[in-house]
Protein backbone atom coordinates (compact mmCIF):
# COMPACT_ATOMS: atom_id res chain seq x y z
CA UNK A 1 0.00 0.00 0.00
CA UNK A 2 1.40 3.44 -0.89
CA UNK A 3 2.19 5.94 1.85
CA UNK A 4 -0.63 8.23 0.72
CA UNK A 5 -3.11 5.37 0.79
CA UNK A 6 -1.79 4.36 4.20
CA UNK A 7 -2.49 7.88 5.49
CA UNK A 8 -5.95 7.89 3.95
CA UNK A 9 -6.80 4.57 5.55
CA UNK A 10 -5.50 5.76 8.94
CA UNK A 11 -7.68 8.86 8.63
CA UNK A 12 -10.67 6.57 8.39
CA UNK A 13 -10.21 5.70 12.09
CA UNK A 14 -11.50 9.16 13.00
CA UNK A 15 -13.44 9.98 9.82
CA UNK A 16 -14.93 6.59 9.10
CA UNK A 17 -16.08 3.25 10.48
CA UNK A 18 -12.74 1.57 11.27
CA UNK A 19 -12.84 0.38 14.92
CA UNK A 20 -10.72 2.39 17.34
CA UNK A 21 -8.11 0.81 19.61
CA UNK A 22 -8.04 1.76 23.27
CA UNK A 23 -4.77 3.69 22.89
CA UNK A 24 -6.17 5.73 19.97
CA UNK A 25 -9.15 7.08 21.87
CA UNK A 26 -9.16 10.84 22.29
CA UNK A 27 -11.72 11.73 24.91
CA UNK A 28 -11.98 11.37 28.68
CA UNK A 29 -15.23 11.64 30.60
CA UNK A 30 -14.96 15.42 30.91
CA UNK A 31 -14.39 15.79 27.15
CA UNK A 32 -17.46 13.68 26.45
CA UNK A 33 -19.47 15.76 28.92
CA UNK A 34 -18.35 19.02 27.26
CA UNK A 35 -18.88 17.86 23.67
CA UNK A 36 -22.25 16.26 24.33
CA UNK A 37 -23.27 19.34 26.31
CA UNK A 38 -22.31 21.33 23.21
CA UNK A 39 -24.82 19.32 21.20
CA UNK A 40 -27.54 18.98 23.79
CA UNK A 41 -27.76 22.48 25.31
CA UNK A 42 -28.25 24.04 21.96
CA UNK A 43 -30.99 26.54 21.55
CA UNK A 44 -33.50 23.79 20.85
CA UNK A 45 -33.53 23.25 24.64
CA UNK A 46 -35.18 26.63 24.90
CA UNK A 47 -37.55 25.76 22.08
CA UNK A 48 -38.59 22.59 23.90
CA UNK A 49 -38.57 24.28 27.33
CA UNK A 50 -40.61 27.21 26.04
CA UNK A 51 -43.14 24.73 24.70
CA UNK A 52 -43.39 23.02 28.11
CA UNK A 53 -43.41 26.25 30.11
CA UNK A 54 -46.46 27.48 28.26
CA UNK A 55 -48.26 24.14 28.76
CA UNK A 56 -47.95 23.53 32.51
CA UNK A 57 -47.22 25.37 35.77
CA UNK A 58 -43.60 25.94 36.68
CA UNK A 59 -43.06 23.45 39.53
CA UNK A 60 -44.57 20.39 37.81
CA UNK A 61 -43.01 21.34 34.45
CA UNK A 62 -39.52 21.62 35.95
CA UNK A 63 -39.77 18.49 38.11
CA UNK A 64 -41.36 16.48 35.31
CA UNK A 65 -38.72 17.57 32.82
CA UNK A 66 -35.63 17.25 34.98
CA UNK A 67 -36.57 13.97 36.62
CA UNK A 68 -38.06 12.22 33.57
CA UNK A 69 -35.03 12.99 31.43
CA UNK A 70 -32.57 12.05 34.21
CA UNK A 71 -34.38 8.80 34.97
CA UNK A 72 -34.61 7.72 31.34
CA UNK A 73 -30.99 8.65 30.65
CA UNK A 74 -29.84 5.96 33.11
CA UNK A 75 -31.22 3.44 30.59
CA UNK A 76 -30.70 5.21 27.26
CA UNK A 77 -27.02 6.00 27.88
CA UNK A 78 -26.23 2.28 28.20
CA UNK A 79 -26.10 2.45 24.41
CA UNK A 80 -23.05 4.77 24.62
CA UNK A 81 -21.20 2.11 26.61
CA UNK A 82 -21.63 -0.36 23.74
CA UNK A 83 -19.83 2.05 21.41
CA UNK A 84 -17.07 2.70 23.95
CA UNK A 85 -16.47 -0.96 24.68
CA UNK A 86 -16.31 -2.01 21.04
CA UNK A 87 -14.62 1.16 19.76
CA UNK A 88 -17.15 1.37 16.96
CA UNK A 89 -20.35 3.23 16.21
CA UNK A 90 -23.72 1.78 17.19
CA UNK A 91 -24.71 1.86 13.53
CA UNK A 92 -22.09 -0.78 12.79
CA UNK A 93 -23.40 -2.80 15.73
CA UNK A 94 -26.97 -2.55 14.49
CA UNK A 95 -26.08 -4.52 11.39
CA UNK A 96 -26.46 -7.63 13.48
CA UNK A 97 -29.90 -6.52 14.76
CA UNK A 98 -31.43 -5.16 11.56
CA UNK A 99 -29.25 -6.75 8.88
CA UNK A 100 -26.75 -4.89 6.74
CA UNK A 101 -29.19 -3.48 4.17
CA UNK A 102 -31.90 -2.99 6.78
CA UNK A 103 -29.52 -1.00 8.96
CA UNK A 104 -28.53 1.21 6.03
CA UNK A 105 -32.14 1.91 5.10
CA UNK A 106 -33.13 2.57 8.71
CA UNK A 107 -30.20 4.98 9.04
CA UNK A 108 -31.29 6.86 5.94
CA UNK A 109 -34.91 7.07 7.10
CA UNK A 110 -33.89 8.24 10.53
CA UNK A 111 -31.24 10.68 9.42
CA UNK A 112 -33.49 12.37 6.87
CA UNK A 113 -35.75 13.18 9.84
CA UNK A 114 -33.16 13.88 12.48
CA UNK A 115 -31.41 16.62 10.49
CA UNK A 116 -34.49 18.60 11.42
CA UNK A 117 -32.83 19.30 14.78
CA UNK A 118 -29.98 21.03 12.99
CA UNK A 119 -32.44 22.95 10.85
CA UNK A 120 -34.01 24.26 14.08
CA UNK A 121 -30.54 25.07 15.37
CA UNK A 122 -29.70 26.96 12.17
CA UNK A 123 -33.01 28.81 12.27
CA UNK A 124 -32.27 30.13 15.77
CA UNK A 125 -28.80 31.17 14.57
CA UNK A 126 -30.37 33.04 11.65
CA UNK A 127 -32.90 34.63 13.95
CA UNK A 128 -30.25 35.83 16.44
CA UNK A 129 -27.97 37.18 13.71
CA UNK A 130 -30.89 38.96 12.03
CA UNK A 131 -31.80 40.64 15.31
CA UNK A 132 -28.18 41.70 15.77
CA UNK A 133 -28.06 43.23 12.30
CA UNK A 134 -31.41 44.93 12.84
CA UNK A 135 -29.99 46.46 16.02
CA UNK A 136 -27.45 48.16 13.76
CA UNK A 137 -30.30 49.74 11.86
CA UNK A 138 -30.29 47.41 8.86
CA UNK A 139 -33.56 45.66 8.10
CA UNK A 140 -33.23 41.90 7.42
CA UNK A 141 -35.85 40.28 5.21
CA UNK A 142 -37.15 36.73 5.69
CA UNK A 143 -34.90 35.60 2.84
CA UNK A 144 -31.94 37.27 4.51
CA UNK A 145 -32.70 35.44 7.76
CA UNK A 146 -32.84 32.14 5.91
CA UNK A 147 -29.48 32.90 4.29
CA UNK A 148 -28.03 33.60 7.74
CA UNK A 149 -29.43 30.26 8.92
CA UNK A 150 -27.70 28.56 5.99
CA UNK A 151 -24.46 30.22 7.10
CA UNK A 152 -24.73 28.30 10.39
CA UNK A 153 -25.04 25.02 8.46
CA UNK A 154 -22.00 25.96 6.37
CA UNK A 155 -19.88 26.90 9.40
CA UNK A 156 -20.87 23.65 11.15
CA UNK A 157 -19.81 21.78 8.02
CA UNK A 158 -16.48 23.62 7.98
CA UNK A 159 -15.60 22.78 11.60
CA UNK A 160 -16.85 19.19 11.31
CA UNK A 161 -14.61 18.64 8.28
CA UNK A 162 -11.60 19.56 10.45
CA UNK A 163 -12.23 16.39 12.51
CA UNK A 164 -12.82 15.30 16.11
CA UNK A 165 -10.03 17.38 17.66
CA UNK A 166 -11.40 20.55 16.04
CA UNK A 167 -14.87 19.59 17.24
CA UNK A 168 -13.54 19.22 20.79
CA UNK A 169 -11.63 22.53 20.62
CA UNK A 170 -14.66 24.38 19.24
CA UNK A 171 -16.91 22.94 21.90
CA UNK A 172 -14.48 23.77 24.70
CA UNK A 173 -14.68 27.38 23.56
CA UNK A 174 -18.40 27.47 22.85
CA UNK A 175 -19.88 25.44 25.69
CA UNK A 176 -19.06 28.17 28.24
CA UNK A 177 -21.02 30.51 25.92
CA UNK A 178 -23.97 28.14 26.10
CA UNK A 179 -23.81 27.99 29.88
CA UNK A 180 -23.47 31.79 29.99
CA UNK A 181 -26.62 32.23 27.89
CA UNK A 182 -28.60 29.99 30.23
CA UNK A 183 -27.47 31.76 33.34
CA UNK A 184 -27.92 35.22 31.81
CA UNK A 185 -31.46 34.23 30.93
CA UNK A 186 -32.15 33.01 34.47
CA UNK A 187 -30.70 36.18 35.98
CA UNK A 188 -32.82 38.32 33.66
CA UNK A 189 -35.97 36.41 34.61
CA UNK A 190 -35.35 36.47 38.34
CA UNK A 191 -34.41 40.13 38.13
CA UNK A 192 -37.96 40.85 37.03
CA UNK A 193 -40.05 38.21 38.84
CA UNK A 194 -39.76 36.52 42.23
CA UNK A 195 -39.88 32.73 42.55
CA UNK A 196 -43.31 33.00 44.19
CA UNK A 197 -44.62 35.02 41.23
CA UNK A 198 -43.23 32.49 38.76
CA UNK A 199 -44.76 29.58 40.68
CA UNK A 200 -48.15 31.32 40.67
CA UNK A 201 -48.17 32.01 36.90
CA UNK A 202 -50.78 30.29 34.74
CA UNK A 203 -49.57 28.72 31.49
CA UNK A 204 -51.19 30.19 28.38
CA UNK A 205 -51.65 26.82 26.64
CA UNK A 206 -52.58 24.91 29.79
CA UNK A 207 -52.88 21.17 29.16
CA UNK A 208 -54.73 20.75 32.48
CA UNK A 209 -53.90 19.49 35.94
CA UNK A 210 -54.71 15.84 35.50
CA UNK A 211 -52.41 12.83 35.63
CA UNK A 212 -53.09 12.40 31.88
CA UNK A 213 -51.66 15.82 31.07
CA UNK A 214 -48.69 15.21 33.38
CA UNK A 215 -47.91 12.00 31.50
CA UNK A 216 -48.30 13.82 28.18
CA UNK A 217 -45.56 16.24 29.22
CA UNK A 218 -43.43 13.27 30.32
CA UNK A 219 -43.99 11.72 26.87
CA UNK A 220 -42.65 14.85 25.15
CA UNK A 221 -39.62 14.83 27.45
CA UNK A 222 -38.94 11.16 26.82
CA UNK A 223 -39.22 11.60 23.07
CA UNK A 224 -36.80 14.49 23.37
CA UNK A 225 -34.21 12.36 25.19
CA UNK A 226 -34.64 9.26 23.00
CA UNK A 227 -34.12 11.52 19.98
CA UNK A 228 -30.37 11.39 20.70
CA UNK A 229 -30.36 7.81 19.48
CA UNK A 230 -28.46 8.41 16.20
CA UNK A 231 -25.69 10.31 18.03
CA UNK A 232 -25.23 7.88 20.91
CA UNK A 233 -22.27 6.05 19.37
CA UNK A 234 -20.13 8.27 17.15
CA UNK A 235 -18.54 10.36 19.91
CA UNK A 236 -18.63 7.94 22.90
CA UNK A 237 -16.75 5.38 20.78
CA UNK A 238 -13.74 7.70 21.17
CA UNK A 239 -14.00 7.73 24.98
CA UNK A 240 -11.18 6.02 26.86
CA UNK A 241 -13.22 4.43 29.65
CA UNK A 242 -16.74 3.07 30.01
CA UNK A 243 -17.22 4.99 33.23
CA UNK A 244 -16.23 8.26 31.54
CA UNK A 245 -18.51 7.44 28.63
CA UNK A 246 -21.51 6.50 30.79
CA UNK A 247 -21.42 9.32 33.32
CA UNK A 248 -20.09 11.90 30.86
CA UNK A 249 -22.97 11.05 28.51
CA UNK A 250 -25.56 11.06 31.32
CA UNK A 251 -24.26 14.46 32.41
CA UNK A 252 -24.14 15.81 28.83
CA UNK A 253 -27.11 14.21 27.08
CA UNK A 254 -29.26 13.85 30.21
CA UNK A 255 -28.78 16.15 33.17
CA UNK A 256 -27.39 19.23 31.40
CA UNK A 257 -30.00 18.86 28.70
CA UNK A 258 -32.74 18.67 31.34
CA UNK A 259 -31.33 21.68 33.19
CA UNK A 260 -31.44 23.86 30.11
CA UNK A 261 -34.88 22.70 29.07
CA UNK A 262 -35.98 23.78 32.56
CA UNK A 263 -34.38 27.20 32.04
CA UNK A 264 -36.32 27.40 28.78
CA UNK A 265 -39.52 26.47 30.62
CA UNK A 266 -38.95 29.20 33.22
CA UNK A 267 -38.26 31.84 30.56
CA UNK A 268 -41.09 30.67 28.29
CA UNK A 269 -43.62 30.82 31.14
CA UNK A 270 -42.38 34.21 32.33
CA UNK A 271 -42.52 35.70 28.85
CA UNK A 272 -45.98 34.30 28.19
CA UNK A 273 -47.19 36.23 31.24
CA UNK A 274 -46.20 39.39 29.34
CA UNK A 275 -48.16 38.26 26.30
CA UNK A 276 -45.05 37.20 24.39
CA UNK A 277 -45.71 33.60 23.45
CA UNK A 278 -42.56 32.64 21.60
CA UNK A 279 -40.36 29.56 21.64
CA UNK A 280 -37.47 31.53 20.17
CA UNK A 281 -34.95 32.35 22.94
CA UNK A 282 -33.62 35.30 20.99
CA UNK A 283 -36.99 37.05 21.45
CA UNK A 284 -36.72 36.51 25.20
CA UNK A 285 -33.12 37.71 25.42
CA UNK A 286 -33.77 40.91 23.48
CA UNK A 287 -36.90 41.74 25.47
CA UNK A 288 -35.51 40.93 28.91
CA UNK A 289 -31.92 42.01 28.41
CA UNK A 290 -32.43 45.33 26.71
CA UNK A 291 -30.04 46.61 24.05
CA UNK A 292 -26.67 45.74 25.61
CA UNK A 293 -27.14 42.43 27.46
CA UNK A 294 -29.67 41.27 24.91
CA UNK A 295 -27.39 41.87 21.96
CA UNK A 296 -24.38 40.37 23.72
CA UNK A 297 -26.48 37.27 24.41
CA UNK A 298 -27.42 37.08 20.74
CA UNK A 299 -23.73 36.92 19.83
CA UNK A 300 -23.28 34.05 22.29
CA UNK A 301 -26.33 32.26 20.88
CA UNK A 302 -24.91 32.59 17.39
CA UNK A 303 -21.53 31.13 18.26
CA UNK A 304 -23.05 28.39 20.37
CA UNK A 305 -25.19 27.27 17.45
CA UNK A 306 -22.09 26.77 15.35
CA UNK A 307 -20.56 24.40 17.92
CA UNK A 308 -23.82 22.45 17.99
CA UNK A 309 -23.88 22.22 14.22
CA UNK A 310 -20.24 21.07 14.10
CA UNK A 311 -20.57 18.28 16.69
CA UNK A 312 -23.86 17.10 15.20
CA UNK A 313 -22.54 17.12 11.67
CA UNK A 314 -19.40 15.19 12.65
CA UNK A 315 -21.43 12.59 14.49
CA UNK A 316 -24.06 12.10 11.76
CA UNK A 317 -21.63 12.01 8.87
CA UNK A 318 -19.43 9.49 10.64
CA UNK A 319 -22.40 7.22 11.31
CA UNK A 320 -23.65 7.39 7.75
CA UNK A 321 -20.29 6.18 6.41
CA UNK A 322 -21.48 2.64 7.11
CA UNK A 323 -23.42 2.91 3.86
CA UNK A 324 -20.39 3.73 1.72
CA UNK A 325 -17.15 3.49 3.72
CA UNK A 326 -14.89 4.72 0.91
CA UNK A 327 -16.88 7.87 0.25
CA UNK A 328 -14.89 10.96 1.21
CA UNK A 329 -15.96 12.34 4.57
CA UNK A 330 -16.27 15.89 3.27
CA UNK A 331 -18.42 14.77 0.34
CA UNK A 332 -20.84 13.01 2.65
CA UNK A 333 -20.83 15.99 5.02
CA UNK A 334 -21.67 18.23 2.07
CA UNK A 335 -24.59 16.06 0.99
CA UNK A 336 -26.11 15.99 4.48
CA UNK A 337 -25.61 19.72 4.95
CA UNK A 338 -27.40 20.35 1.65
CA UNK A 339 -30.32 18.32 3.02
CA UNK A 340 -30.21 20.34 6.23
CA UNK A 341 -30.22 23.50 4.12
CA UNK A 342 -33.35 22.28 2.31
CA UNK A 343 -35.07 21.74 5.67
CA UNK A 344 -34.02 25.23 6.76
CA UNK A 345 -35.52 26.76 3.59
CA UNK A 346 -38.70 24.71 4.00
CA UNK A 347 -39.24 25.80 7.63
CA UNK A 348 -41.85 23.12 8.34
CA UNK A 349 -39.93 21.48 11.20
CA UNK A 350 -40.28 24.62 13.32
CA UNK A 351 -43.99 24.93 12.58
CA UNK A 352 -44.77 21.26 13.32
CA UNK A 353 -42.46 20.73 16.28
CA UNK A 354 -44.51 18.19 18.28
CA UNK A 355 -45.17 16.04 15.19
CA UNK A 356 -41.48 16.12 14.32
CA UNK A 357 -40.65 15.09 17.89
CA UNK A 358 -43.15 12.23 17.70
CA UNK A 359 -41.79 10.90 14.40
CA UNK A 360 -38.29 10.80 15.88
CA UNK A 361 -39.56 9.19 19.10
CA UNK A 362 -41.53 6.56 17.17
CA UNK A 363 -38.39 5.19 15.55
CA UNK A 364 -35.81 5.91 18.26
CA UNK A 365 -37.46 4.28 21.28
CA UNK A 366 -37.83 0.77 19.77
CA UNK A 367 -34.33 1.00 18.28
CA UNK A 368 -32.76 1.87 21.65
CA UNK A 369 -34.70 -0.95 23.29
CA UNK A 370 -33.36 -3.39 20.71
CA UNK A 371 -29.76 -2.22 21.15
CA UNK A 372 -29.79 -2.56 24.93
CA UNK A 373 -31.63 -5.90 24.89
CA UNK A 374 -29.44 -7.37 22.17
CA UNK A 375 -26.10 -6.38 23.66
CA UNK A 376 -26.69 -6.70 27.40
CA UNK A 377 -29.31 -9.46 27.62
CA UNK A 378 -29.37 -11.59 24.46
CA UNK A 379 -25.63 -11.56 23.70
CA UNK A 380 -24.51 -10.85 27.28
CA UNK A 381 -21.89 -8.45 25.95
CA UNK A 382 -20.19 -11.10 23.82
CA UNK A 383 -19.80 -9.77 20.31
CA UNK A 384 -17.48 -10.76 17.51
CA UNK A 385 -16.13 -7.75 15.68
CA UNK A 386 -15.40 -9.96 12.67
CA UNK A 387 -19.08 -10.82 12.56
CA UNK A 388 -20.14 -7.15 12.73
CA UNK A 389 -17.80 -6.16 9.92
CA UNK A 390 -18.26 -9.36 7.91
CA UNK A 391 -14.51 -10.06 7.90
CA UNK A 392 -14.46 -13.83 7.41
CA UNK A 393 -17.96 -14.06 5.99
CA UNK A 394 -19.20 -11.08 3.94
CA UNK A 395 -22.75 -12.39 4.44
CA UNK A 396 -22.52 -12.53 8.23
CA UNK A 397 -25.15 -9.81 8.63
CA UNK A 398 -27.12 -10.51 5.48
CA UNK A 399 -29.87 -12.72 7.01
CA UNK A 400 -32.81 -12.46 4.55
CA UNK A 401 -31.83 -10.28 1.60
CA UNK A 402 -29.94 -7.95 3.92
CA UNK A 403 -32.73 -7.70 6.51
CA UNK A 404 -32.86 -9.37 9.92
CA UNK A 405 -36.56 -10.14 10.00
CA UNK A 406 -36.49 -10.83 13.75
CA UNK A 407 -35.03 -7.40 14.45
CA UNK A 408 -37.42 -5.67 12.06
CA UNK A 409 -40.36 -7.62 13.47
CA UNK A 410 -39.52 -6.45 16.99
CA UNK A 411 -38.98 -2.91 15.73
CA UNK A 412 -42.35 -2.96 13.97
CA UNK A 413 -44.05 -4.31 17.12
CA UNK A 414 -42.71 -1.33 19.08
CA UNK A 415 -43.80 1.19 16.46
CA UNK A 416 -47.29 -0.35 16.27
CA UNK A 417 -47.57 -0.25 20.08
CA UNK A 418 -46.63 3.43 19.95
CA UNK A 419 -49.44 4.27 17.55
CA UNK A 420 -51.98 2.12 19.39
CA UNK A 421 -51.62 4.17 22.56
CA UNK A 422 -50.80 7.63 21.20
CA UNK A 423 -51.72 9.90 18.34
CA UNK A 424 -48.67 12.09 17.73
CA UNK A 425 -50.50 14.27 15.21
CA UNK A 426 -53.01 15.51 17.77
CA UNK A 427 -50.71 14.96 20.77
CA UNK A 428 -53.42 12.91 22.48
CA UNK A 429 -53.62 9.49 24.12
CA UNK A 430 -55.72 6.95 22.22
CA UNK A 431 -56.19 4.51 25.11
CA UNK A 432 -55.80 4.66 28.89
CA UNK A 433 -52.68 2.49 28.86
CA UNK A 434 -50.75 5.55 27.67
CA UNK A 435 -51.30 7.16 31.08
CA UNK A 436 -49.28 4.43 32.77
CA UNK A 437 -46.56 3.65 30.23
CA UNK A 438 -46.23 6.64 27.86
CA UNK A 439 -45.90 5.82 24.16
CA UNK A 440 -42.12 6.06 24.03
CA UNK A 441 -41.45 3.72 26.96
CA UNK A 442 -44.12 1.27 25.81
CA UNK A 443 -42.64 1.14 22.30
CA UNK A 444 -39.20 0.57 23.79
CA UNK A 445 -40.46 -2.19 26.12
CA UNK A 446 -42.57 -3.96 23.46
CA UNK A 447 -39.63 -4.08 21.04
CA UNK A 448 -37.27 -5.30 23.75
CA UNK A 449 -39.55 -8.04 25.05
CA UNK A 450 -40.53 -9.17 21.54
CA UNK A 451 -36.90 -9.37 20.47
CA UNK A 452 -35.88 -11.22 23.63
CA UNK A 453 -38.70 -13.78 23.34
CA UNK A 454 -37.97 -14.38 19.67
CA UNK A 455 -34.29 -14.87 20.47
CA UNK A 456 -35.26 -17.74 22.84
CA UNK A 457 -36.74 -19.77 19.99
CA UNK A 458 -34.02 -22.21 18.82
CA UNK A 459 -34.72 -21.89 15.10
CA UNK A 460 -34.65 -18.10 15.32
CA UNK A 461 -31.46 -18.18 17.40
CA UNK A 462 -29.90 -20.06 14.55
CA UNK A 463 -31.30 -17.51 12.05
CA UNK A 464 -29.86 -14.68 14.16
CA UNK A 465 -26.52 -16.55 14.30
CA UNK A 466 -26.48 -16.17 18.06
CA UNK A 467 -24.76 -19.45 18.79
CA UNK A 468 -22.37 -19.68 15.87
CA UNK A 469 -20.61 -16.36 15.39
CA UNK A 470 -19.06 -15.66 18.73
CA UNK A 471 -16.20 -18.04 19.17
CA UNK A 472 -13.45 -15.44 18.98
CA UNK A 473 -14.60 -13.18 21.74
CA UNK A 474 -12.38 -11.52 24.28
CA UNK A 475 -13.32 -12.20 27.91
CA UNK A 476 -12.83 -8.45 28.35
CA UNK A 477 -16.03 -7.95 26.36
CA UNK A 478 -18.21 -9.68 28.92
CA UNK A 479 -20.85 -7.41 30.32
CA UNK A 480 -20.72 -8.06 34.04
CA UNK A 481 -17.71 -6.63 35.75
CA UNK A 482 -16.49 -7.62 39.15
CA UNK B 1 -13.57 -2.07 -5.65
CA UNK B 2 -11.61 1.14 -5.06
CA UNK B 3 -8.08 1.06 -3.61
CA UNK B 4 -9.33 3.01 -0.60
CA UNK B 5 -12.14 0.56 0.11
CA UNK B 6 -9.71 -2.33 -0.21
CA UNK B 7 -7.33 -0.59 2.21
CA UNK B 8 -10.16 0.11 4.66
CA UNK B 9 -11.33 -3.49 4.55
CA UNK B 10 -7.79 -4.78 5.15
CA UNK B 11 -7.37 -2.45 8.10
CA UNK B 12 -10.76 -3.42 9.53
CA UNK B 13 -9.86 -7.11 9.22
CA UNK B 14 -6.53 -6.53 10.98
CA UNK B 15 -8.15 -4.60 13.80
CA UNK B 16 -11.05 -7.01 14.24
CA UNK B 17 -8.54 -9.84 14.58
CA UNK B 18 -6.78 -7.94 17.39
CA UNK B 19 -9.94 -6.80 19.18
CA UNK B 20 -11.49 -10.28 19.05
CA UNK B 21 -8.32 -11.76 20.52
CA UNK B 22 -8.92 -12.80 24.16
CA UNK B 23 -5.71 -10.97 25.11
CA UNK B 24 -7.12 -7.61 23.98
CA UNK B 25 -8.07 -5.34 26.87
CA UNK B 26 -10.69 -2.69 25.99
CA UNK B 27 -10.25 -1.03 29.40
CA UNK B 28 -12.08 -1.13 32.72
CA UNK B 29 -15.79 -1.87 32.55
CA UNK B 30 -18.68 -0.36 34.46
CA UNK B 31 -18.74 -1.87 37.93
CA UNK B 32 -20.93 -2.06 41.04
CA UNK B 33 -20.18 1.53 42.01
CA UNK B 34 -21.63 2.68 38.70
CA UNK B 35 -24.64 0.45 39.22
CA UNK B 36 -25.24 1.96 42.67
CA UNK B 37 -24.86 5.47 41.24
CA UNK B 38 -27.37 4.69 38.49
CA UNK B 39 -29.86 3.26 40.99
CA UNK B 40 -29.54 6.32 43.25
CA UNK B 41 -30.08 8.67 40.28
CA UNK B 42 -33.10 6.64 39.16
CA UNK B 43 -34.70 6.59 42.63
CA UNK B 44 -34.17 10.32 43.22
CA UNK B 45 -35.61 11.05 39.77
CA UNK B 46 -38.65 8.83 40.40
CA UNK B 47 -39.32 10.68 43.67
CA UNK B 48 -39.01 13.99 41.79
CA UNK B 49 -41.56 12.85 39.19
CA UNK B 50 -44.03 11.93 41.95
CA UNK B 51 -43.42 15.24 43.71
CA UNK B 52 -44.04 17.14 40.47
CA UNK B 53 -47.47 15.53 40.16
CA UNK B 54 -48.33 16.32 43.77
CA UNK B 55 -47.41 19.97 43.20
CA UNK B 56 -49.63 20.29 40.11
Amino acid sequence: MSKNMDTEVNNEVYYGIIPVFKNEKLYNGMDIFIILSGISIATWCYTHGGHLGTSMGLAPAVLNTFCTISLASVFVILVCVIATRLGTDIWVYQRTILGKTGCNLFLLAFFFATWGWYAINAKVFGSSMAKLIEALGINVSAVGETLLALLCVALGWYVACRGPVAVRTTNKLMVPCLFAIGFILLILVFNRWSLAELLAMKPVNDVGKSWESYVLIAEWNLAYLFAWYPSLGALPRLCKTERGSYWGSIAGFGITLALFVCIGAVAGLAMSSLGIVSHDPTDWLVYLGGPVVGLLSLVLVGFANISTASAGTYSHVLSSKIIKPDMKYWQLATLWCIWCGILVCWGGIWDNYTIFLAIIGTMAAPAIGLLVTDFYIVRKGKVSMKHLYGVDDPNSCTFTGGFNLVGFGALAAGIIAYFIVYDPFSSAARIALFNYTTATLLACAVSSVTYYLLSRIPSLRSYMKLDTEYNAVSPAQETVAD
Amino acid sequence: MSDLLEGIQEEIARRCQIIDDPAYDPGPKLNKDDLIGAIVLAVVSAIGIALGYILM
